[in-house]
């Protein structure tokens, strides 16, 4: 959603309609982002309805339990009162069905604001436990920290039910704090140029701070000596300690609410696996690393994309990995920043640099003449 | 089949290429190694669609315009203003309650009525409003039972469908909206039943029609309809955390579960293609291959072009190349293959003259592809999403560029020439020839056809360079003379950089990104190796600076320091500095020969 401007629509979707191949879930829910500071118009609310009667017809046929919406809206907190009658207002529109949810800033909760009429109008919240100063503030780091002795009570006096927001996802900028989106751990830590240094948040996010130790260039960019970049990353640390707090919640606390899901091959948030096992939910194979060997669709040759998915995803050392493979490899084009090699007729060779293992690391491109298995032997 | 593989249409691109090129921006190249071309052919609601049925097209319940005022009429306007608000729903209901008392209402009009105050229920109802809908479902299968007038009846059916749909029922809508596209006196149009199908079933039904597979084994047509469409084929990119959700595996088991339970239901014909559809797509080409073998020579489905193709790709995907031409022949040859289909065969045939080396062959069907693109343009026809277009167009030209440019003997061309005269675009191949000899030095030869099928450019010039050449290597002259000559002869290929040995009619301004050899992995060794030195060579005999480079250097090697060899030394200079080395390749060599000339010009200097 964003203001409307002459000619400009209501709002851009992240997907066109639902996705068709979401993770089986017991019940989704539809989230309607506004990208802007403020609210946005009343007038937004039938436009929502209409947009909410597409995607509801829509996970009808994908046979999809909808749960209701949830807004992602940082309203200033002395707008609450005007939020409030947003929400009012949308939810005549709505299905009856349908419940709303909203996302909250924990500046909303301090004394003396209209928090308690824009929770009153809404089924369910959830305080959002990270980019307290913005989503690009001055601080580097994300996750604010979780009392649960001290927000308890806050959230349960509304007598609503409310789950928390954890932030599992990072950041990465560099020293003129340009934030990038495309920016890899593995575009910079496989760079011999550049030496890191790891620190530990209040919260025990992972903070690498990459210096150049002389001119060296990233992407189409120079970076002089002496410059580099600074990662934020959510750990299982960060995440387990802050789950455990929000169990000391009690009342009317359903849950927590990991923000977010990572895009495919993105690096710097945490895999759902990882944040269940952080969590201590969920039965994975822990401290198991796999390997993925996706076919590459070759029709004259067998072919094979490795993958690599580290139960090490934050080593702080330099990991080794070999791929052993069931036939003779005709050959393979190698991932050159994993320093990828065939070191033997049926074996490939591949080196992690430190703390680059989260995500979906792309070994290598496999060939053999006749379809083969592919296993991980070691990765240490 | 397969979709448009790598296509990446870009708006933006369209518009600042659209004057070059008839498609938009693809770099599609050798697309038969991708098993992903080989899939069966998308099915869409036209496939099930029967020529010729005859519809008839009369005003539905309650639209025909007003004549008089009566409860009937009143009862029609009250529908025909219902737009949703309760109101004008209860005034509708009062509306069709008061025709319904109307003792004078003859059979037709109480019929009509009837069809009317069931589709006041239908519009009352939203989607997954389960109560409301089933009051409407309730009243439509009521009239139905009733119903005497065919073209209500039909419309009828259709409302029927639509309440199904909302309701979720997914099965019970396709299958209604199915049999009423082939239905002899339908009233519901061709194209809305087409829309309503595409509507309730996407790309490929999606879960639901998974989950209801079994449903549609009443009639040979549904179990068809629900085979085909679950089965067709996607252009999926690995995505982790979709990976599992993405397509069942249990799916392709349990087709054939339900193919083996209705033998009875389907003829042995039908049940072949549907499993061998099946098969491929659940990549097992060698069972594809073994049910194509087992339906009888004289079988009508050989003539199908269904079958054609996949038994084409059972063998391709099997690596039994040459087994693959025959079915792939009598599909580019059939009359019933759409243009889509003879598309495909003549792309398929490309690749199997690729793996068994019949080069003659290879450019026959590449050259068709390249006309039937340039005369309809076939790119700029791509839109939407890539499942929409299943067939690969070659849009690129890369395959036919590489087989002139490079590939394809100098002397299989010429015999293709001479044998082919008249084939649309011939010249293509004449001029892509004349460009080959030019890189040979054959210059004579290039000029002579160039001038015969009028490029009125190219032949002077290389006119000019074939006595530039012949000058150059001169034996009656002194050595001087002949430095001189080279020189002139290296200065006029400097002087005409891609206007010599680059084919200016054959890449559209984008061979670099053609030679990816080595990047794609999906051929052996041998023929990765093949190709990347292959690449390597036509680089080099396509560069003109390159080229001068060449003979410069004998020269300066030849003359030493003196002034000819100083002279020949700057221009080489010149010549290699002038290289595109992004593009061609070589950068560290041509940086240290840079060096090792402007060193040797500076102590000659001296």
């Amino acid at each position: 959603m964003g203001p409307r401007e002459r000619g400009q629509p209501y709002w851009v979707s992240a997907y066109p309609g639902i996705p068709a191949n979401l993770p089986p879930a017991r019940e989704y829910w539809l989230v309607f982002r506004y990208e802007q500071q403020g609210i946005p118009d009343p007038e937004i609310a039938p436009r929502v309805a209409d947009a909410v009667a597409d995607l509801r017809l829509s996970a009808q046929r994908q046979q999809l339990k909808i749960a209701g919406i949830q807004l992602d809206i940082d309203c200033p907190t002395a707008r609450l009162h005007d939020y409030a009658r947003l929400i009012h207002s949308l939810r005549e529109h709505l299905p009856r069905e349908y419940q709303i949810s909203i996302t909250a800033l924990l500046d909303w909760f301090r004394e003396g604001t209209a928090v308690g009429e824009v929770i009153r109008e809404a089924d369910e919240f959830a305080p959002q436990f990270y980019d307290g100063g913005g989503r690009y503030g001055g601080e580097s780091v994300i996750a604010s920290k979780v009392d649960g002795a001290r927000w308890g009570p806050i959230f349960n006096r509304f007598g609503k039910r409310f789950r928390v927001g954890i932030s599992t996802f990072g950041r990465v900028h560099n020293d003129a704090r340009y934030y990038f989106g495309d920016l890899s751990l593995l575009d910079v830590g496989s760079n011999p140029v550049f030496q890191v240094q790891a620190a530990r948040s209040e919260t025990n996010e992972l903070v690498l701070r990459y210096r150049a130790v002389r001119k060296t260039k990233v992407g189409y960019v120079d970076y002089e000596p002496g410059t580099g970049f600074e990662f934020v990353l959510a750990t299982p640390e960060s995440v387990s300690g802050a789950v455990e707090a929000v169990r000391h919640m009690g009342g009317q606390c359903a849950g927590v609410l990991f923000f977010r899901w990572p895009a495919a091959f993105e690096s710097l948030t945490m895999l759902p696996e990882e944040v269940l096992q952080s969590a201590g939910i969920g039965s994975l194979a822990a401290g198991k690393s796999q390997l993925l060997a996706v076919d590459g669709h070759c029709a004259t040759v067998s072919c094979r994309d490795l993958y690599l998915e580290s139960a090490h995803p934050l080593a702080p050392t330099v990991l080794h990995g070999r791929v052993r493979v069931s036939a003779e490899l005709d050959y393979v084009l190698p991932e050159p920043k994993l320093q990828t090699r065939m070191s033997g007729p049926s074996q490939i060779d591949f080196t992690v640099p430190a703390y680059c293992g989260r995500g979906l690391l792309f070994i290598a491109r496999a060939v053999t003449l006749k379809p083969a298995e592919y296993a991980l032997e070691d990765l240490r | 089949m397969i979709g448009k593989r790598f296509l990446r249409v870009a708006a933006g691109a369209l518009l600042v290429l659209g004057c070059l090129s008839a498609c938009g921006w693809d770099d599609t190249l050798r697309e038969y190694l991708d098993a992903r071309f080989w899939q069966p052919f998308a099915k869409w609601a036209e496939s099930f669609s029967r020529p010729n049925v005859k519809r008839i097209s009369v005003p539905y319940a309650g639209m025909t315009a007003a004549q008089n005022d009566s409860p009937l009429q009143r009862a029609r306007t009250a529908y025909q203003q219902f737009s949703g608000t309760d109101e004008q729903l209860k005034a509708a209901r009062e509306a069709v309650a008061a025709a319904g008392a109307d003792s004078s209402l003859g059979v037709k009009d109480r019929e009509e009525l009837s069809l009317v105050d069931a589709k006041v229920e239908m519009r009352a109802g939203e989607p997954g409003d389960r109560e409301q809908l089933g009051r409407a479902k309730s009243k439509l299968q009521a009239f139905l039972r009733g119903a005497r007038d065919p073209a209500f009846a039909s419309e009828a059916r259709g409302w029927l469908a639509r309440v199904n749909y909302l309701m979720g029922d997914q099965a019970a809508a396709g299958k209604i909206y199915l049999d009423e596209l082939n239905r002899t006196g339908s009233n519901l149009s061709r194209d809305t039943l087409l829309n309503s199908l595409h509507i309730v079933y996407g790309y490929d039904g999606g879960p639901q029609l998974r989950a209801q597979l079994d449903q549609y084994f009443d009639t040979p047509d549904h179990a068809a309809f629900a085979i085909e469409v679950a089965t067709n084929p996607h252009w999926d990119r690995y995505d982790r955390q979709m990976g599992a959700a993405r397509e069942t595996p249990a799916l392709y088991p349990r087709i054939r579960e339900l193919l083996d339970g209705h033998r009875a239901l389907l003829n042995s014909g039908i049940l072949a293609l549907l499993a061998m559809r099946t098969a491929l797509r659940a990549g097992d080409p060698a069972w594809a291959g073994s049910i194509a073998s087992e339906v009888p020579s004289d079988a009508p489905e050989r003539s199908d072009p269904d079958f054609n193709w996949m038994a084409g790709a059972a063998a391709y995907l099997s690596h039994d190349y040459a087994a693959a031409e025959v079915p792939l022949l009598a599909l580019f040859r059939s009359p019933k293959a759409s243009r889509n289909q003879k598309a495909a065969a003549a792309y398929g045939l490309c690749g199997v003259y690729w793996k068994t080396g019949n080069v003659t062959e290879r450019i026959r069907y590449a050259l068709w592809l390249h006309t039937l693109d340039r005369k309809e343009q076939l790119g700029l026809s791509y839109a939407g999403q890539i499942d929409d277009y299943t067939v690969y167009w070659n849009c690129s030209g890369w395959d036919l560029g590489m087989l002139l440019d490079a590939e394809a003997p100098i002397e299989t061309m010429q015999e293709f020439v001479e044998a082919n005269p008249k084939l649309e675009d011939i010249r293509l191949v004449q001029y892509a020839v004349a460009v080959r000899l030019s890189r040979e030095d054959r210059y004579d030869e290039a000029a002579s056809i160039y001038r015969e099928i009028h490029a009125v450019v190219r032949a002077p010039r290389t006119r000019r360079l074939a006595a530039l050449h012949s000058e150059a290597n001169r034996q009656d002259v002194t050595d001087t003379e002949r430095w001189e000559a080279k020189i002139r002869l290296a200065q006029f290929l400097s002087d005409n950089e891609d206007r010599i040995y680059y084919n200016d009619t054959l890449w559209r301004g984008f061979q670099r990104y053609a030679f990816q050899a080595s990047g794609r992995g999906d051929t052996t060794h041998e023929e990765r190796d093949s190709l990347a030195a292959r690449e390597r060579q036509h680089k080099d005999e396509q560069e003109e600076y390159w080229r001068a480079h060449l003979i410069l250097r004998d020269v300066v090697r030849e003359a030493g320091r003196n002034a000819i060899g100083r002279k020949a030394a700057a221009l080489e200079v010149e010549c290699l500095r002038r290289i595109n080395t992004d593009r061609f390749g070589r950068s560290d060599e041509i940086r240290a020969t840079d060096l090792e000339i402007s060193r040797w010009l500076c102590v000659a200097a001296h």
